[in-house]
């Protein structure tokens, strides 16, 4: 009788555990890895983002869900969110997120798009306000409290201000005045009926922050939240190694 | 004193000699007999080893097996009811993606399969170009070297980061206990700067030990309850899996009986 080979009965459990042995080992070591390649990349980006921001605070890199060194061999990250606190803004500071969506890994290359947000508090607003102002947070909007002169009259004014992006800039828009705590029409100041002091107050001011961030980010909207004043920045198809390079403001017909 | 006594004398001792001769002769012929007999007998019990092998590990038949049968006797030993020891050896086996080697030791194995064989250890060699294979398969091109390197297995991956090339490696322990098999990572490299993980641990505490665990995986799930991964381990340029079993008995119903682990 010829032998008959079985069908395709495998038993054999040899290979099971040779390739469980395999498999273990490569996912220890690439968890291992993974984590070592993030700390090391993060701790290059970071002193080149602080460079590029001219910023002196802390840079923190997250280098996104995704596992970086597949990414890293593809050759640019999906999501990194870079973020640092106190970046100097005019006499005040913010807190910045970028947000960076395919990001290449070499300087020279350009990521697919960047958005940021600025946070500001109030003191980053002095320089657009009367010397000598107080800031305070309304709902979608801010309030000037200040002292004007009227005629020789100290008096007390206060200014609700809605902030909007408008050409690149923060157009702050005064929608309500109050003299002595009382609302006044606010065309009458405008128009002349508090003198030069009143129109000069209620004129509209703009608020640009570009030359502290990258030309190649453009601001797209404007929000109030909570006890700060949040822009948000948009670019896409941003080259890397034109961020340093910041961006400008326009000249106010001050 | 007769003339002819020492012609019958002469006689005598050519008959104890012709005698002798034919004795020695006829043992010679059945020590012959039994020695062909014997090695007719072990060959045989060695080509049905060897298919068996070919068969269990998917070979070509052209594909070398190497089966020794230890002691003096093979029919004695059937007669006995069992072999001393067999060893099995198979240097190339493809097993899918990788390649390794093949060596059993059986020890004291029943003609009778329902009893007991006293022990069995299987030894699986994977070299380093295996696990790399593996490695590249599962991680895509992220791994880029494997290295054996006795007591760790060395794995290396290079990247760039706007401009600055970046080194990482890392060195794993492997190891088995209680039908688990488990990995340790014991260096780390950092741009050719190699730091054990014991350092790390002493100098960074839990942020390291979180990243210095070790994984286990339980293997015996997958295994004849008989049969346990004994070690793993490098051994000179080859990773090696040891899996033995004492006192098992390998019929049908014992060898679907899955392990557990402790």
């Amino acid at each position: 009788m010829s032998y008959q080979p079985p069908k395709k009965k495998r038993r054999w459990v040899g290979p099971v555990v040779v390739l469980a042995v395999l498999i273990g080992l490569v996912i220890a070591a690439f968890f291992v890895a993974e984590k070592l390649a993030r700390d090391a990349a993060g701790g290059v980006i970071a002193p080149q983002v602080r460079n590029a921001l001219g910023s002196t605070s802390k840079v923190e890199v997250d280098l996104g869900p995704g596992l970086f060194l597949l990414q890293a061999a593809s050759g640019s990250l999906d999501r990194v969110t870079i973020s640092t606190k106190g970046l100097p803004v005019g006499e005040g500071s913010g807190d910045l997120e970028l947000i960076a969506h395919g990001l290449p890994l070499d300087i020279a290359g350009t990521a697919d798009s960047i958005d940021a947000t600025l946070t500001l508090d109030a003191t980053a607003l002095q320089s657009v306000v009367p010397a000598g102002s107080t800031v305070s947070f309304v709902d979608g909007a801010f309030v000037v409290a200040t002292q004007a002169d009227f005629g020789g009259v100290p008096t007390p004014v206060e200014l609700t201000v809605v902030p909007t992006a408008a050409d690149g800039v923060v157009a702050l828009e005064t929608t309500a005045v109050a003299v002595n705590g009382s609302p006044v029409n606010l065309d009458d100041v405008r128009n002349g009926s508090y003198g030069p002091t009143g129109a000069a107050l209620v004129a509209p001011a703009p608020l640009c922050v570009n030359t502290y961030l990258p030309a190649a980010l453009a601001l797209s909207s404007t929000e109030v939240a909570g006890d700060s004043l949040v822009l948000h920045f948009t670019g896409s198809a941003v080259k890397l190694n034109a961020l340093s390079t910041k961006g400008v403001c326009p000249t106010f017909g001050a | 004193m007769s003339v002819a006594e020492p012609a019958v004398k002469a006689k005598k001792k050519r008959r104890k000699r012709t005698v002798v001769a034919t004795v020695l002769a006829t043992v010679g012929v059945i020590f012959g007999a039994l020695w062909g007999l014997d090695a007719w007998a072990r060959q045989q019990v060695a080509d049905y080893v060897t298919e068996k092998v070919q068969q269990v590990l998917s070979l070509d038949s052209d594909e070398p097996v190497s089966v020794e049968i230890a002691g003096v006797s093979v029919i004695a030993q059937i007669i006995t009811g069992s072999f001393e020891q067999v060893d099995v050896g198979v240097d190339d086996v493809t097993l899918g993606d990788f390649t390794g080697g093949v060596t059993m030791r059986a020890e004291g194995i029943p003609i009778d399969m329902s009893r007991p064989v006293d022990r069995v250890q299987i030894e699986f060699s994977v070299n380093e170009r295996s696990i790399q294979k593996i490695a590249h398969l599962l991680s895509a091109t992220s791994i880029d070297t494997v290295e054996l390197v006795d007591p760790e297995i060395q794995f290396a991956s290079e990247f760039t980061v706007f401009g600055f090339s970046v080194d990482v490696g890392v060195g794993i322990e492997p190891f088995a206990k209680d039908g688990e098999i488990g990995f340790t990572p014991t260096s780390l490299e950092l741009n050719g700067v190699r730091t054990s993980a014991s350092a790390l641990s002493e100098r960074y505490g839990s942020i390291a030990s979180s990243l210095l665990q070790t994984r286990t995986i339980c293997v015996a799930r997958w295994l004849p309850e008989a049969l346990t991964v004994d070690d793993v381990a490098v051994r000179d340029d080859d990773l090696v899996i040891t899996i033995g079993a004492d006192k098992a008995i390998f019929d049908d119903a014992s060898l679907r009986s899955l392990g557990t682990c402790g």
